[in-house]
């Protein structure tokens, strides 16, 4: 897995490329939390690379999806490939996350 | 089958998961199954490697087995951790949304909803779980597809359900099966022989199966034609019930449904039955003469009969009719067992006494032709014993013939009865050639004669004695003179107060004939 991040006004936006799971998740957990020490409430994920997620990665989302509720944040997920969005399907958080189909489209829902 | 071990840490996943992928590419797997396979063994492998081991470190190991060029895929995981079935995990709410959703418990729900089958088993101090993935669906592989729905409006997931197809004449399940799952018809169609019912195409069939608290089929299901179904399991029916309880409600409704109809209909039947049972309880009794007096211009004898079936109907049976002006033929018997077998075989044996009879032979020679013509048809292996009586109502004179039959009782004096001498022959049925000998005894005019069943003399009561020969003399002994059907009454009489309650086991016959001697002439004034 890798995870680039560039700032955008207030906004981050984070591509998570390769595989999310068990293994790569906790990386992905630490740079949130990072980034929610710093003040960031406001996160795009760019998963327009990303090739595999697990349950791991899954429990990424959703921990870091109720920390930014408790401040009144928002996560939008852009670019989701159709075996990724199968997971989500499954799992049924389809429902929880904003999903969007392009980075852009993103920014313009924050 | 190929395997690869590895200490139970999460450095070792990215091993394990290559394995997963180089096994897939190897048996050319599509990219997507070979994801889901890994999203599931990523999932088993996790858990073991968080849970297994709190204490000392361990190995997992993964064995990969495929069948059916890559049709279905088995992968067996294999830890000496603390013992975890992991199918007793409860689903995660899928519907909730970010602020009620629990964090865990989707690994576990990612693994049964990827694997058609989670097995597990703790053998030897290891925990030996069992995924079995096989081929999706065209459809299914396209991508999410519309719910399957039966002609019964229920919908069922399609990632729930496996294709099976079967041969015309295959048996899904026979009754008293463990139900473990139920099948959409997609195509074909099935008969349940036992309720007589067919199941065709958008049927659902195998629900009550699983929903009985007996988990067993109640009927068996054969293939009228060839099938495809789209099959769940018990434990996916399971699931389905956590995340869609509308359906639950559904399916236990179309349950209950059927097991009413199927209740109706098996007590339409044994009404049906019953119904049966008792016209031919009228047939069976229609076939003894049973108009007393039967000759109400013969005054040189008097006659009175009656046959009580322990059943709805017997194997007892009586007879007499007149071969000539002066000949009066009278024979009891027995058929060996009870019930309609017995009731038919009874039918046989009566029409051929009587047809033997009116041929004019002998008592012996009746009983010889009826036991050589029952022999070779005989492959129930029934028997029947009969005794055969014709008394000349002239002279007095009686010719008999006993086959196997308890021997009669006649009077020999007024209110004395004693058993009638004779030989007691081969009963019918059973060995051919037998031949049978005629006894000549003459009646006086006021002497009775008493045939009878052993249901008479073996009648029992609450203490399971039997009303006995004895008593049976000793009933019908001490009357002076009573004419036939008196007779009959006080012996029926007596087996009812020995009884005392007791249901009869076996038919009840009694034939009383009494001689009152040559006709007088009637002098016209």
């Amino acid at each position: 897995m890798n995870i680039e991040s560039r700032k955008d006004k207030d906004r981050i936006i984070v591509s998570v490329t390769g595989r999310m799971d068990a293994v790569s998740a906790p990386e992905f957990d630490r740079k949130c939390d990072e980034w929610l020490a710093e003040g960031t409430t406001a996160f795009v994920l760019d998963f327009g690379g990303l090739e595999y997620i697990s349950s791991a990665g899954l429990r990424s989302l959703l921990v870091l999806g109720k920390k930014l509720s408790a401040k009144k944040g928002k996560v939008v997920i852009a670019s989701v490939k159709d075996v990724v969005k199968e997971v989500f399907t499954i799992s049924g958080f389809g429902s929880i996350f904003t999903m969007v189909d392009s980075v852009e489209a993103a920014l313009g829902r924050m | 089958m190929s395997s690869i071990c590895l200490p139970a840490r999460l450095e070792s996943l990215d091993d394990f998961l290559r394995f997963v992928a180089e096994r897939s590419e190897e048996c050319g797997l599509t990219p997507r199954r070979s994801r889901e396979i890994q999203l599931a063994v990523e999932e088993v492998v996790v858990n073991i490697i968080r849970h297994a081991y709190p204490d000392s470190p361990g190995d997992i190991e993964l064995r990969w087995r495929t069948e059916g060029d890559g049709a279905r895929v088995t992968v067996e995981v294999e830890d000496s951790g603390v013992p975890f079935d992991i199918r007793t995990v409860p689903e995660p709410d899928l519907k909730a949304g970010l602020a009620e959703r629990k964090i865990g418990g989707l690994g576990i729900h990612f693994i049964r909803t990827l694997a058609d089958r989670v097995d597990y088993r703790r053998e030897n101090g290891k925990n030996i779980l069992t995924l079995v993935l096989d081929r999706r669906r065209p459809e299914a592989e396209a991508g999410p597809s519309d719910p399957l729905t039966t002609d019964d409006g229920l919908s069922f997931p399609f990632e729930s359900m496996t294709r099976e197809t079967f041969k015309k004449g295959d048996v899904l399940f026979k009754a008293g099966d463990v139900a473990d799952k139920m099948f959409y018809i997609a195509r074909g169609s099935l008969r349940l022989p036992e309720i007589g019912k067919v199941v065709k195409e958008g049927g659902l069939i195998g629900e009550m199966g699983i929903l009985s608290p007996f988990q067993t089929r109640t009927a068996s299901a054969v293939c009228e034609e060839d099938l495809e179904t789209f099959t769940i399991t018990k434990d996916d029916v399971i699931r389905l019930f956590h995340q869609d309880s509308a359906l639950a409600f559904q399916l236990v409704h179309l349950s209950i449904k059927r097991f009413i109809e199927n209740l109706r209909a098996e007590t339409e039947a044994k009404e049906r039955i019953q119904s049966e049972l008792r016209i031919a309880r009228d047939i069976q009794a229609a076939m003894l003469p049973r108009v007393f007096p039967p000759f109400p211009d013969r005054t040189e004898f008097d006659i009175f009969a009656l046959m009580e079936p322990a059943k709805e109907v017997g194997g007892d049976f009586y007879d007499f009719f007149l071969i000539d002006d002066k000949r009066l033929c009278v024979l009891v018997g027995d058929v060996s067992g009870k019930g309609v077998p017995a009731a038919l075989f009874m039918a046989i044996c009566k029409t051929l006494l009587k047809t033997e009879a009116l041929n004019g032979l002998t008592p012996a020679d009746i009983l010889a032709r009826v036991n050589r013509t029952l022999i070779p048809d005989n492959e129930t292996m029934m028997f029947v014993t009969v005794f055969v009586l014709i008394l000349d109502t002239e002279t007095g004179e009686m010719r008999y013939a006993n086959g196997g039959h308890p021997p009669p009782l006649v009077s020999t004096g007024p209110g004395r009865f004693d058993f009638l001498a004779g030989p007691t022959g081969t009963i019918l049925g059973a060995v051919d050639g037998v031949a049978y000998a005629t006894t000549t005894r003459t009646l006086k005019p006021g002497d009775a004669i008493f045939l009878y069943s052993d249901g008479v003399t073996e009648a029992m009561n609450a203490e399971q004695q039997l009303f006995s020969d004895e008593r049976l003399k000793a009933s019908l002994s001490g009357g002076a003179g009573e004419a036939p059907d008196g007779l009959i009454r006080r012996a029926r009489e007596a087996v009812r107060a020995f009884a005392a309650g007791t249901p009869p086991s076996d038919d009840i016959t009694m034939v009383a004939l009494e001689f009152r001697g040559p006709a007088r002439k009637m002098i016209r004034p």
